[in-house]
């Protein structure tokens, strides 16, 4: 790169070098102050604040004063812009022994002067001020609780939050987390990331201006499991549910994409996911991960969108969703484990996709015994344009051997391309 | 055809005049401004960039919109290569860019530019930033140990 003569980013507005400063870890752009004086206060105006665990990782005991002073003065001089971000990751508690930070004092500061994205990953997040949850200018929310229970204040209101993720939280009881989730009228992307359900009967999410609702939840015995889901979100357009199953009543009459991985719990190791499913009949694309066998009175809905289908499961439950999805066009396959015998006795009536929708089928897991399964679908799926095999999972010598047996197969269908 | 083939006309600083794509001229906010608040037919001055640089800002919006409307088949990765090889100029060029970016109120491409300039910032040392763009060091040896000294938790630390 050619070099300047002069000096122009000096002179730049100062907005532009501030902007360009917010690309910068904090200390970088502290260190910045000694270029020149022109640069001497920039960063003061700097409207993301984050302090991760490299910068914590830095401090000794002979700075650690001064760089609380720092923040101090970052965030509580007066007549500053708005604050854009504040982030505080790992390594911090609340009420920090170590370091001795003001972390409540500092989330009020950042607050007051109307933050709009707050990320908290803290060790011990039990004593967040209460005035977290009544913020207005908020609009981004994301709080890593480690496990703990998190007490949701009697007064909630944040009017303008669009985001709100909650992770490893402890969901207790059911009146915390509705009084939390009701109170957001404006939300469009809820998530709940490896949280625990526990003493809820209940959870209930009811919100007309949700996009994307991600529920992933840990159980750690099954007594954790005697709640309820009831979904009511009819302009939901994403959809994500990684837990065991519970009863699930949903209406999400706009979803497009749905992943969902369900599993059983002990006791109920042959699941009827049956609402849950019917709820999402709608989708485009879906990707299902489905561990047991969907319980046999069970019936699936008809999927009359679904053009794009991600399975992992049973080849039971793969044929009666190739039933159900008549429009189908691209299908991913992987097995959890997989019997010849009960394939062939599975197909007697060929699906109506792949007479005539199916272009694209890839099996993500090949395995040799699975080569009757591909013939099928070589000789069934009519309008076939493309097949993925890939073998990642064979040993070198597997692979060969797997290679010739498709290439016979090659050698009688002409119709479409195998990739290998 | 319908409004997908309007075109709008930019003037540059050196007067020259550019017909450019509705679609790909508002993603520019201040020429979106201008047009709206306008009558149609009238050229907009964009009087603070030359046409050099106009020609590449116009390059990087048609990228950007045709990518967006799927009329060019693109992954995330690939445009974000395609981005990292368009901000790959002289420093002359890359300031241009990022004056025109904020005056036209490009929130990509101010984002982009000013990343670029971040990163060369990024990991230099004082010195080695004033010399990159020319810097002139004008605090007095007094001075510049006060700056350390007011926050020296940031100047203290191992590494650069």
């Amino acid at each position: 790169m050619a070099m300047c003569v002069e000096d122009r980013i000096s002179n730049f507005p100062d907005h532009i070098r501030c902007h360009i400063l917010s690309f910068l870890p904090i200390k970088a752009a502290v260190r910045t102050s000694i270029i020149s004086t022109k640069w001497r206060y920039l960063f003061a105006s700097i409207s993301t604040i984050e302090i991760d665990r490299y910068l914590l990782r830095g401090l000794t005991h002979r700075n650690v004063d001064s760089f609380k002073n720092f923040v101090d003065r970052l965030l509580k001089l007066p007549d500053q812009v708005s604050l854009d971000c504040f982030r505080l990751c790992d390594g911090i508690s609340c009420n920090d022994g170590d370091h001795d930070f003001d972390v409540s004092g500092w989330i009020c500061a950042a607050l007051r002067r109307g933050v709009k994205e707050i990320v908290l990953e803290l060790h011990n997040l039990g004593d967040v001020p209460p005035v977290l949850f009544t913020c207005h200018s908020l609009v981004t929310l994301r709080l890593d609780a480690r496990g703990c229970k998190i007490e949701v204040p009697s007064e909630v209101c944040l009017g303008n939050l669009k985001t709100l993720q909650l992770i490893h939280w402890v969901l207790f009881g059911d009146d915390s987390i509705h009084r939390l989730i009701s109170n957001c009228h404006v939300l469009e992307d809820l998530a709940f990331i490896e949280c625990f359900v526990e003493n809820a009967r209940e959870l209930h999410i009811q919100i007309p201006s949700l996009k994307s609702l991600v529920l992933h939840f840990v159980a750690r015995r099954d007594r954790d499991l005697n709640y309820g889901v009831v979904i009511d979100v009819p302009n939901l357009v994403y959809f994500r549910y990684n837990a065991a199953i519970v009863e699930c009543y949903s209406h999400m009459k706009s979803l497009e994409k749905a992943d969902i991985c369900i599993y059983g719990f002990h006791s109920n190791l042959s699941i009827d996911a049956t609402h849950l499913i019917q709820g999402i009949c709608n989708v485009r694309y879906l990707s299902l991960n489905i561990h047991e066998v969907i319980s046999g009175t069970s019936r699936l809905p008809i999927f009359h969108n679904l053009i794009e289908f991600k399975f992992c499961g049973r080849e039971t439950s793969l044929v009666e969703f190739l039933h159900c999805a008549p429009n189908l066009k691209t299908l991913t396959i992987k097995f959890l484990d997989f019997e010849r015998t009960r394939w062939k006795a599975l197909t007697i009536e060929v699906p109506s996709c792949l007479s005539f929708h199916l272009k694209e089928i890839e099996f993500s897991c090949f395995d040799t015994h699975m080569i009757e399964m591909v013939n099928y679908f070589l000789d069934n799926a009519m309008v076939l344009k493309k097949l993925i095999i890939s073998m990642d999972l064979l040993t070198l010598i597997q692979k060969a051997e797997a290679s010739s047996q498709l290439l016979k197969l090659l050698k009688s269908s002409t119709k479409c391309l195998i990739v290998i | 055809m319908g409004s997908t083939s309007t075109k709008i006309k930019l003037r540059t600083s050196d007067q020259k005049v550019f017909e450019v794509e509705k679609a790909v001229a508002v993603q520019s906010q201040t020429i979106k401004y201008f047009y709206e608040n306008g009558s149609p037919d009238s050229v907009i001055h964009v009087h603070s960039v030359s046409g050099d640089i106009l020609s590449k800002i116009l390059d990087y919006c048609k990228k950007h919109v045709n990518s967006a409307a799927g009329k060019e088949d693109i992954s995330p990765e690939e445009l974000h290569e395609w981005d990292a090889n368009f901000v790959k100029v002289d420093q002359n060029t890359l300031f241009d860019l990022i004056l025109a970016a904020n005056f036209l109120k490009i929130e990509s491409l101010l984002d982009l530019t000013c990343q670029t300039v971040a990163n060369m910032i990024k990991g230099k040392r004082p010195e080695e930033i004033r010399t990159t763009f020319n810097i002139k060091n004008d605090y007095t040896i007094e001075a510049e140990e006060a700056v350390r000294r007011e926050n020296k938790w940031a100047f203290d630390m191992l590494g650069v």
